[in-house]
């Protein structure tokens, strides 16, 4: 599975992933539209300042999920094949212990059910957040290639010390 | 190899899926004294407000057992465990040998000794039959009394308020919720509660329900004689030890379980309501009887089975639920009579109405919170009161309620072995 990760040295908090987000979770899925419709579409995603830098938040698709555990109704499953945690809104009776047990503040408590990132079941290719991002701040990896490029990241910023 | 596990409910059944799924060839039996599908025990108040159908409330597909090959016993009640034999005896004195065992038998409603309640109308409010069996009687209810100011007392009022019954509550405590709050959060539900219609009557008790042969009214301790035709009861649940007693399982007030869901006994693990496990904020084995925990420890006890040494996570008491609209999320001590000593309290009112939040601070760590109205952000909270860090760095922030993960960023970065998860790692690797 390809998990959605995080560059923090390359976010400049633009909020655009944030924006692409609410629009992909819109009725009409029109960034000019989307803000006009009657219930407002919400991010799944949250840019957050933190130490003089960015860092933008979403669901980690946990292993094991602290919120599939926490969820009284079975709604909130973890997709044995593909590892994704998404949340059967039919299912959802809105009692938010996915919320209390949450550990990244990534599932939020909607009108009726909760909301999280679903990782956008209607688009076949790239997430509308990595779609968004302009300085590919957020990508796309597998686990196995997310700890090499963090590694490689590493050794570099060893060098670079090492150089001074 | 041959697995036992007792309890068909959130502990034994996600047990069971664990099991199936880390093990294709094991042969996994479930024995439980309920015959039913897996329905959740915490949506039954639905099935009494008339919401939900059975099949609504289910947490595993109905064909659960068949599509993960699991010998269902249900129906049938286990007895004893027999450590020396390694099996399970059951009450018609058949043996059920084990190579391992998982005791999730949940517990039992405690029955007040209250003369009167063997009359017809007088319910529990704990498995789907008691909420089959309310919403049957109610055609001839006008007024419930409820008993027990607790979540599921407050949760069987707000169903029958719904269906547009006469409901009192009578509570022993000063406050409703007395176990899980403080007066000043109680107040936004029993306010809440009666603007609904609801009556709370607090410091009262009941001494006799009178009726011949069915309910007609309860009697209070000061003679006061409330007229009913439905009384249920919610008066806290006990742990099924029957299993245990007399064995050579550790128990208390629940069978003792280490970070692996193991009793005392090999091969004999516990989980779910029946299992008192480390609290890591009391510091002491504590039985919480909550659904995130009885799921958690079924997986644990399971995963331990399988050859892998997994863990259950730094836990305390902590609940969540909306009861009429009015939602709450409260972590760690945060009772009424927990009374920290050497602890802060810290209480905010606002911005909205009901909105209301407490924090318990003592020696700078987070030791409880309690959010009322507005629970957003409540999962960054739980995890600083279970990782039990210094937080005084951020207290200004939480006071203020403007907190989020970047909130708790800064702690976990600076408390790595408090925060190992692996995810976040993911989120950190680049800072």
């Amino acid at each position: 599975m390809k998990k959605v990760y995080f560059d923090s040295q390359k976010c400049l908090g633009c909020h655009s992933c944030e924006f692409a987000c609410a629009v992909e979770h819109s009725a009409s899925k029109d960034p000019r539209k989307a803000h006009l419709e009657e219930s407002k579409p919400i991010a799944r995603r949250n840019v957050q300042l933190v130490e003089g830098m960015c860092l933008t938040v979403a669901c980690r698709h946990c292993d094991p999920a602290p919120c599939v555990e926490a969820c009284i109704a079975g709604a909130m499953n973890k997709d044995a094949q593909t590892g994704e945690v998404t949340c059967d809104t039919d299912k959802c009776v809105g009692c938010w212990m996915c919320v209390m047990v949450c550990p990244f503040d990534a599932v939020k408590p909607g009108e009726i059910y909760t909301i999280k990132c679903d990782m956008c079941p209607d688009r076949d290719q790239t997430r509308a957040c990595v779609q968004a991002c302009p300085t590919s701040a957020l990508f796309e990896a597998t686990a196995e290639e997310f700890r090499r490029i963090a590694q490689e990241r590493k050794q570099r910023a060893g060098q670079v010390e090492l150089n001074k | 190899m041959k697995l036992v596990i007792i309890g068909n409910h959130a502990a034994g059944l996600t047990a069971a899926e664990v099991l199936r799924r880390g093990d294709r060839s094991c042969r996994i039996t479930v024995i439980s004294n309920e015959d039913v599908p897996p329905y959740s025990r915490c949506l039954i108040p639905y099935i009494v407000s008339g919401e939900k159908r059975l099949e609504d409330i289910l947490f595993k597909p109905p064909d659960f057992y068949q599509a993960n090959s699991i010998d269902a016993m249900l129906g049938v009640e286990a007895v004893r465990v027999l450590t020396k034999e390694k099996a399970v005896m059951l009450a018609g004195g058949q043996k059920i040998p084990y190579d391992a065992l998982i005791i999730a038998c949940g517990g039992t409603p405690s029955l007040p000794r209250l003369p009167g309640v063997e009359n017809k109308g007088v319910f529990c409010f704990r498995s789907l039959e008691e909420a089959q069996g309310i919403a049957r009687y109610c055609d001839r209810v006008d007024t419930a009394v409820v008993l027990g100011g607790g979540l599921i007392g407050l949760k069987a009022a707000v169903a029958l308020n719904q269906l547009g019954k006469n409901v009192k509550v009578m509570v022993g405590s000063p406050n409703v919720l007395s176990q899980i709050v403080a007066a000043n959060e109680a107040e936004a539900f029993e306010e809440h509660l009666g603007r609904r219609g609801m009556e709370i009557m607090c410091r009262t008790n009941p001494a006799v329900i009178l009726g011949q042969g069915k309910v007609e009214a309860v009697e209070t301790t000061e003679g006061r004689k409330i007229p009913c035709q439905l009384v249920v009861i919610g008066k806290g649940v006990d742990a099924n030890m029957g299993l245990v007693q007399g064995t050579d399982i550790g128990s208390e007030y629940g069978v003792l379980v280490d970070e692996h869901c193991r009793t005392n006994v090999p091969d004999v693990y516990a989980a779910g309501d029946v299992a008192q496990s480390q609290d890591d904020v009391r510091g002491q084995k504590w039985l919480n009887c909550l659904w995130p925990h009885a799921v958690e420890e079924g997986r644990v006890a399971a995963e331990n089975i399988l050859g892998a040494a997994s863990s259950l996570r730094r836990r305390t008491s902590m609940n969540s639920f909306v009861i009429g609209e009015l939602a709450m999320i409260s972590c760690g001590l945060t009772g009424a009579r927990e009374g920290v000593p050497g602890s802060e309290e810290i209480s905010v009112k606002g911005p909205g109405p009901q909105d209301r939040k407490r924090f318990i601070l003592k020696d700078n760590r987070l030791v409880g919170f309690v959010l009322v109205g507005n629970v957003a952000h409540a999962g960054v909270l739980t995890s600083l009161v279970t990782r039990g860090v210094d937080a005084s760095e951020i207290k200004d922030r939480l006071v203020s309620g403007k907190y989020d993960f970047s909130t708790v960023l800064p702690l976990v970065r600076k408390n790595r072995a408090a925060f190992s998860e692996p995810e976040y790692d993911e989120v950190l690797s680049f800072f």
